[in-house]
């Protein structure tokens, strides 16, 4: 089995104020993997990322970052071998884009700032101080940092929070693009954009581990669901999907029924046509990470 | 410590300094009329007067260090003097530090810095190594402008130059170190403000009470020990017990 790209290792973090952010948390994510990271306020994501980055230490328990323990020997190597995008950080009045690149660049001892300047497109914006670029500049700066040194590993902080939609989208694309054949952990409250960018789920929940699966596997934890549609009123249509013993909700128009189409619906859609009942939609409806989050969290988070 | 990242980080640091206009007006319009117009005042002042006004009540003083001055110009080179010049050296880190440091932390610029590969620790040094460079460019030559009138009036002989730089040197260590402690504590500049006025006073009325306590040549050096003394109490405990992930709190 090959060495974890990040692994926690019954990592606890208490801070001086008693808040125990971490609680003897254990997962780790495989070298290639795209795991996003997620949890309500509170529930330690920031903690586990900025133990990752070296910024603090845990408590009790170990953390590793590309097979080194976080602050031991080696650390700092493997540590420039990792693009980081934090939270919604502020920004320099007084440092132009070109200066944030290079000392970036010379940080991590090396890198092709003419490239990453093409690849997001700062051209015209070198010379402008971070402070005065647009939201999505500033996002496209610090990403473009994050990636001078062509990093293995990149830790993306609520890479998005903040920005306009279309702003947000066009970093999307862009992390899409760099994600590509990166290990990658995305700490983000957005689950459009974890279901988007990554295949593999983490949840924290009070500074506990709720969950940590592939995407594919967290869905299959959904009872199946198919959509139906039927000329009749919705009432009716579910009326007669529950007298076949089938669990139905009304929704948007239509009718959601527990059932695996593959499996159950060219029965049920026979003998609700012969029953006279006009079906004239009927699709698989794949559960989103908002519901299985829910699912897994619980509906009040607890 | 990485010796290339601090290098590198002392580089921006400097940069972004020269650039903020009131950061070096305070850096140098304070520590001008502290340690430059102020003695050169006194003394021209003194020359012009022509006589040792009020000198005889502060040799009545039962203290050593202030009775044992039988010149007036004596009395300003032996404790006005190092006083100015330890005034200057406390005041002016505290308050490049305040915008250096603070300020980063305030407006959350921190965390661009933090996701680079360094550390905290290299952060907090390549910012203070950056308020010594400043305070030293803006102080030495001060130092020397006066230092220069006191050789060439006569005043001093090359003795003074020791004398005086041992403390202007002490206080700005100490005021560094103490600088370090008030940026892992405050969270903003009115903090830092409150934190720098609780600090600065009783280490200023400390070098005043040295400086009038102790006798002869040795004053200066044993006001020079006491600050080295304190700002040594104050890294301690910024790095023992306060920590570096203060600042990240």
């Amino acid at each position: 089995m090959s060495e974890a790209a990040l692994a926690f290792e019954a990592a606890s973090k208490r801070y001086r104020n008693g808040t125990l952010a971490l609680d003897r948390v254990s997962w780790a994510i495989a070298p290639g993997a795209k795991a996003c990271l997620l949890g309500p306020n509170g529930a330690g994501k920031s903690t586990a990322i900025r133990l990752l980055e070296g910024a603090i230490a845990p408590t009790a328990g170990r953390v590793t970052l590309l097979g080194t323990p976080v602050g031991g020997a080696g650390y700092a190597t493997a540590r420039r071998r990792t693009g980081i995008v934090p939270q919604s950080a502020g920004m320099y009045a007084d440092l132009t884009t070109h200066e944030y690149l290079e000392l970036s660049r010379r940080l991590y001892g090396r890198g092709d700032l003419d490239d990453v300047v093409e690849v997001f497109g700062l051209g015209p914006h070198l010379a402008t101080t971070l402070a005065h670029l647009s939201g999505g500049f500033q996002r496209r700066a610090v990403l473009a940092a994050a990636l001078l040194s062509e990093p293995e590993l990149l830790l993306l902080d609520e890479p998005t929070v903040g920005l306009d939609p279309v702003a947000a989208h066009e970093l999307h694309d862009f992390l899409r693009r760099v994600m590509a054949g990166r290990t990658t952990l995305l700490s983000t409250h957005d689950l459009a954009e974890a279901e988007a960018l990554c295949d593999e789920v983490v949840i924290l929940l009070r500074g506990t581990v709720r969950l940590h699966q592939p995407l594919a596997a967290l869905r299959e934890r959904v009872a199946p669901r198919t959509r139906l549609v039927a000329r009749q009123p919705v009432e009716m249509l579910a009326a007669a999907v529950r007298a076949r013993g089938l669990a139905a909700t009304v929704q948007d128009g239509g009718v959601l029924v527990t059932l695996d189409a593959k499996a159950g619906a060219p029965a049920l859609l026979r003998a609700l046509l012969a029953d006279a009942v006009d079906v004239y939609e009927c699709r698989p409806i794949q559960p989103t990470l908002e519901e299985l989050f829910l699912d897994a969290v619980g509906e009040g988070g607890s | 410590m990485n010796r290339a990242a601090i290098a590198t980080l002392l580089g921006k640091e400097l940069r972004q300094t020269g650039r903020n206009r009131s950061a070096m007006l305070t850096a140098t319009l304070l520590p001008l009329l502290i340690m430059l117009v102020a003695p050169l005042g006194a003394l021209v002042q003194l020359r012009l007067a022509g006589g040792a006004r009020g000198l005889e009540q502060l040799q009545a003083v039962p203290l050593t260090g202030l009775s044992s001055l039988a010149d007036p110009e004596q009395l300003l080179v032996q404790f006005m003097y190092p006083l100015f010049f330890t005034l200057g050296g406390l005041m002016l880190p505290s308050l490049t530090t305040t915008y250096a440091i603070v300020a980063e932390r305030e407006r959350r610029s921190l965390e661009l810095l933090i996701a680079l590969p360094v550390t905290v620790g290299e952060i907090l040094l390549a910012k203070l190594l950056a308020v010594l460079v400043v305070s030293l460019i803006v102080v030495l030559p001060l130092f020397a402008i006066v230092v220069s009138a006191l050789l060439v009036l006569g005043v001093a002989d090359a003795t003074a130059i020791p004398y005086l730089l041992l403390p202007l040197v002490a206080a700005l260590a100490c005021s560094t170190c103490v600088a370090l402690l008030i940026t892992l504590l405050a969270r903003d500049f009115r903090t830092a403000n409150n934190l720098n006025g609780a600090l600065f006073v009783p280490l200023l009325l400390l070098s005043m009470a040295t400086l009038a306590a102790v006798g002869g040549p040795g004053r200066t050096a044993v006001l020079s020990a006491l600050l080295l003394a304190a700002g040594l109490v104050a890294l301690a405990v910024a790095i023992r017990w306060v920590t570096f992930e203060r600042y990240l709190e």
